[in-house]
């Protein structure tokens, strides 16, 4: 039975199988990014696991690259393998699994957001460039304020959100990956707190450019027993947040991109930008930076094709804003813990095949010599 | 049928796999105080009736949202298809000039340079109650999505611009209630 389930698993015919699918999936995601955008495409089809083409379910990249992973794994327990002379292919086989585990890290831990920060300032903040989360911070401490997030994925209609340091009840509504206001059309007894009381948040298709779009969350607060109870709507980018005042805290409520604090700061020193001669087109732009970590600052030149890798992050020049009074800028901010994976996995699957024509060497001479 | 390891790591790879998304974790932190913009009040007919000297009458669904520290306060503007994006500049009377100004706006919807007296001709005289202002409507005829209305109302030691971005149709349906918004500008005793 053993034998039997790792012959069906490790079959060459499913590797090769999910390698065709895999080829559809990249010709139907690249085609539906006209369509849908890029960031779109790539949850539906390469990061999704099972996505549906109208009615019918079909295996999204996930799936695919998990059974091309368990294929490979599998391969590596056929006990004919595991003899020298079938070293080369055994290597390339391990390269392959280390390559797939490596995608695996990245699509799981890896984050990207952005830096911006003005000339003279510093930040010590990555914001997703995708991901959303609703922040209550309880500002009635004097030294500190107190910072309870919750994640996108338990913006599900109905779901509660509680935490030990909120003595209220949080009731999602609705949430909109794209929102936009809409005046209110005359009276209603609903309990409308905030923002909600003189506009209303409408959901607006999503925008192929996911930076455009504008989540947006309506929500029920209770169980404070105090006029703080009732409906509650946020959008993305609001300066002006929503707040509760419950038993003599006060909190702040916003939605906001998913924040990672990073263990250091960048401070922008200069910002500058180089155009083509005679044109309004910038040719280059870098950014004098320091890094400071532990109150000791590093001058470090951040440009175009010339990143800063530090502790895990690799901060890019993307872009930059330009103002009446100074000049901005935009870093891309990448952590991947997979960075190194492609670079082994595919030293490692070289040396296979290398080894693979030294042992084929002999018989090839021999066959030669006849 | 006894503990097979195979079976077991294969099961508890495809569990970590599945089971790994730290988007669903409710995170708990402290940070050093921050400045919140919560002060004002959070009702959009009330938010910001004034800022740094200046006052003004805010429509009741304009909505203040996330500027940058170049710009005083700005608004999200809803019209019927969208919405647009207010912002209050004030600089000091010498800062840029109309022309540099009113041109750096042309330029961000692909429209070419022109002249000071092109630019007076250009624009309407409109009055605040601390003193007229210059309006600019500003369409490039090839590019529906992004149009500007703009105003340069100088004051005493600085001039506010005030520029709105929104598509043409935005610009058209909103030039009358910035108007008025522009008018009822003025600065706090």
């Amino acid at each position: 039975m053993k034998q039997e389930i790792i012959k069906a698993l490790s079959s060459p015919k499913l590797f090769a199988y999910s390698l065709v699918w895999l080829m559809v999936l990249v010709v139907v995601g690249t085609v539906s990014q006209r369509d849908i955008g890029l960031f779109a495409s790539q949850q539906r089809y390469f990061s999704s696991y099972i996505f549906l083409f109208g009615p019918i379910p079909l295996p999204g990249g996930r799936i695919v690259l998990t059974l091309m992973l368990t294929n490979l794994i599998s391969m590596l327990f056929k006990q004919n393998l595991w003899k020298m002379k079938k070293i080369g292919i055994l290597v390339v086989h391990l390269g392959g699994v280390m390559l797939l585990v490596g995608a695996g890290l990245t699509a799981i831990f890896s984050s990207e957001g952005s830096m911006v920060i003005e000339e003279g300032s510093r930040s010590n903040t990555i914001d997703d460039f995708h991901n959303t989360e609703l922040a209550i911070i309880n500002i009635s401490e004097q030294n500190y304020d107190i910072y309870t997030v919750f994640g996108q994925h338990l913006f599900v209609r109905g779901n509660n959100l509680r935490h030990e340091n909120l003595n209220f009840d949080i009731t999602v509504l609705e949430y909109m990956d794209n929102s936009t206001f809409e005046p209110i059309s005359g009276q209603s007894d609903i309990q409308y707190r905030g923002m909600l009381k003189n506009i209303s948040l409408k959901e607006i298709p999503i925008d192929k450019d996911d930076m455009k779009n504008r989540p947006g969350i309506i929500f029920q607060v209770s169980g404070s027993f105090t006029d703080s109870d009732g409906i509650y709507g946020l959008i993305f980018g609001q300066s002006v947040p929503a707040t509760l005042s419950i038993n003599g805290k006060q909190y702040v409520m916003s939605i906001q991109k998913k924040k990672t604090y990073l263990p250091f700061a960048i401070e922008l020193l200069d910002f500058k930008k180089v155009m083509h001669p005679g044109t309004q087109v910038a040719k280059s732009f870098s950014s004098r930076i320091n890094l400071i970590e532990d109150n000791v600052p590093r001058s470090v030149l951040i440009e175009m094709n010339k990143p800063l890798r530090h502790k895990g992050y690799t901060f890019f020049q993307a872009s930059f804003i330009e103002g009446l009074d100074g000049e901005a800028t935009v870093l891309a901010a990448v952590h991947n813990y997979g960075r190194l994976f492609p670079y082994i996995s595919s030293i490692i699957m070289s040396i296979g095949l290398l080894l693979h024509l030294l042992t084929k060497l002999p018989s090839l001479m021999k066959k030669n010599k006849k | 049928m006894g503990f097979n390891k195979e079976y077991f790591a294969l099961f508890l790879f495809a569990f970590i796999i599945c089971s790994c998304d730290e988007n669903k974790h409710v995170k708990s932190y402290r940070l050093p105080k921050t400045s919140f913009n919560i002060s004002k009040n959070e009702v959009p007919k009330d938010i910001q009736k004034s800022i740094n000297g200046i006052s003004w009458d805010l429509p009741q669904n304009w909505v203040p949202s996330d500027g940058h520290s170049m710009r005083l306060a700005s608004f999200d503007v809803p019209f019927s298809r969208g919405i647009g994006d207010l912002s209050i500049v004030s600089l000091g009377s010498e800062s840029g000039g109309l022309t540099a100004n009113v041109n750096r706006w042309r330029k961000q919807i692909d429209l070419g340079p022109i002249s000071e007296s092109e630019i007076k001709t250009e624009s309407i005289v409109g009055q605040s109650k601390s003193g007229s202002f210059r309006l600019f409507r500003l369409i490039n005829d090839s590019s529906k999505e992004k149009a500007i209305l703009a105003a340069v109302l100088p004051m005493e030691g600085k001039t506010l611009y005030i520029k709105l971005t929104a598509s043409q149709q935005g610009i058209i349906e909103l030039e009358t209630i910035f108007t008025q918004f522009c008018s009822s500008i003025d600065k706090v005793q």
